[in-house]
């Protein structure tokens, strides 16, 4: 006759402890709750940060006819060899910013445009003396004089008329016409230290 | 670092590389503030000079002989003016084949119109017929006045951008009286002479 091994049967406490213990683990994982360790924080007592603002105002803008010196309407004005005019306005920079600096400068660069481009000379002047651009920083809240002078050179290579007229410009830039409208006055934020 | 993840961070450096490169190349700067305005719809305009050939009336040729002791090849009979003897109105061709003689008075009489546009644009007109005196004979004088609407102008005549609109379109009469000796050399006999033409230069002064 043989004998049956007997079977062991398994504690079923013991298995459904284990099936809970790992349910529990297992929720607690897929909420995204760490598991208990140890912290301390502070808060950062009341701060609010501001952000600073690149202003201007450009005032008081007018043409000159430079030969009369008087104010000129320059849509009526008729220019020729010999003239010269000015644009004028006062800009008022508002910078506000601890490391805030800023360029105002007049940009001309491919803004000329109409048959006199080529013929006609433009030049801009920041500030009382000649330069081209001036740097403003926060507190510069004084008006700044900006100019852009057009001008129509008496001749062809801007020297003195020649006695046989080989310089004259002859009937060249006669009833043409040159646009500014892109012209731009700018006030850019420069680099950061 | 598995090859997935080291895969992972190539990428995201290739972006960022390429998002620097797409900024730089367009020029634009990174990331700063700026503040712009243009110059108002500002379009100027150049002036300009004109001048314009108008007509030649028929020439007048005044004689020292009266008619009955020249011939004149076609034309029509005019008012000879003081010290003259004799007036013939000519057409260019009529002209062409008339018979010059000593101390002939020839009477040219052209238009044209000259203005000048700009806002600060002077100008002068100036003739000039002169060549016509080396084409005659010595001692030949050419005496030329001109009149802007009827009224009689120095020379050079000044013209300005701020001439009213009139004065700019009105007509230029030029009048110029080419006067002969009263002897002429032997070499002046039988042969063609060219009266040249009227010169007109309108020329910038100012500014």
């Amino acid at each position: 006759m043989t004998e049956t091994p007997t079977q062991k049967k398994p504690n079923r406490r013991a298995v459904k402890a284990a099936a809970a213990g790992a349910l529990g683990v297992a929720l607690l994982a897929g909420l995204g709750t760490t598991f208990a360790k140890w912290y301390e924080e502070h808060s950062i007592g009341g701060s609010s940060l501001q952000s600073g603002h690149l202003n201007m105002t450009v005032d008081g803008a007018k043409w000159i006819d430079v030969n009369s010196g008087q104010t000129i309407d320059e849509a009526q004005f008729k220019m020729v060899p010999g003239d010269t005019l000015l644009y004028t306005a006062d800009v008022t920079p508002d910078l506000e910013g601890d490391n805030l600096v800023a360029t105002l400068k007049v940009n001309t660069s491919e803004t000329v445009t109409g048959d006199l481009k080529d013929i006609v000379k433009v030049k801009t002047v920041v500030g009382d003396g000649t330069d081209t651009q001036q740097t403003v920083r926060p507190g510069d809240n004084t008006a700044i004089k900006v100019s852009v002078e057009l001008r129509f050179p008496e001749t062809t290579d801007d020297a003195e008329p020649a006695e046989d007229k080989s310089n004259w410009w002859g009937d060249r830039g006669e009833d043409g016409t040159v646009n500014l409208s892109e012209i731009k006055i700018e006030l850019d934020q420069n680099d950061n230290p | 670092m598995t090859v997935a993840s080291v895969r992972r961070v190539a990428a995201a450096a290739v972006a960022a590389g390429l998002g620097l490169v797409l900024l730089s190349s367009t020029g634009v700067t990174l990331a700063k503030w700026y503040e712009e305005t243009t110059l108002p719809d500002t379009q100027i305009s150049s002036g300009s000079l004109t001048l314009e050939a108008g007509s030649t009336a028929p020439v007048q040729l005044h004689s020292r002989f009266p008619e009955d002791q020249r011939t004149f090849a076609g034309g029509t009979a005019c008012t000879a003016p003081s010290g003259f003897a004799a007036c013939r109105e000519l057409t260019a061709a009529e002209l062409e084949g008339q018979l010059l003689l000593p101390g002939d008075q020839l009477l040219i009489q052209e238009t044209f119109t000259a203005a000048a546009n700009g806002t600060n644009l002077t100008a002068h007109v100036i003739i000039d017929r002169a060549d016509v005196t080396a084409a005659l004979p010595n001692g030949t004088t050419v005496d030329t006045e001109f009149t802007r609407d009827g009224e009689s102008l120095g020379d050079p005549a000044e013209i300005s951008g701020s001439d009213p609109a009139e004065l700019k379109e009105a007509e230029w009469l030029v009048s110029s009286r080419i006067t002969t000796p009263q002897q002429w050399p032997v070499s002046f006999e039988s042969r063609s002479i060219d009266l040249g033409a009227l010169t007109v230069q309108v020329e910038q002064q100012a500014p």
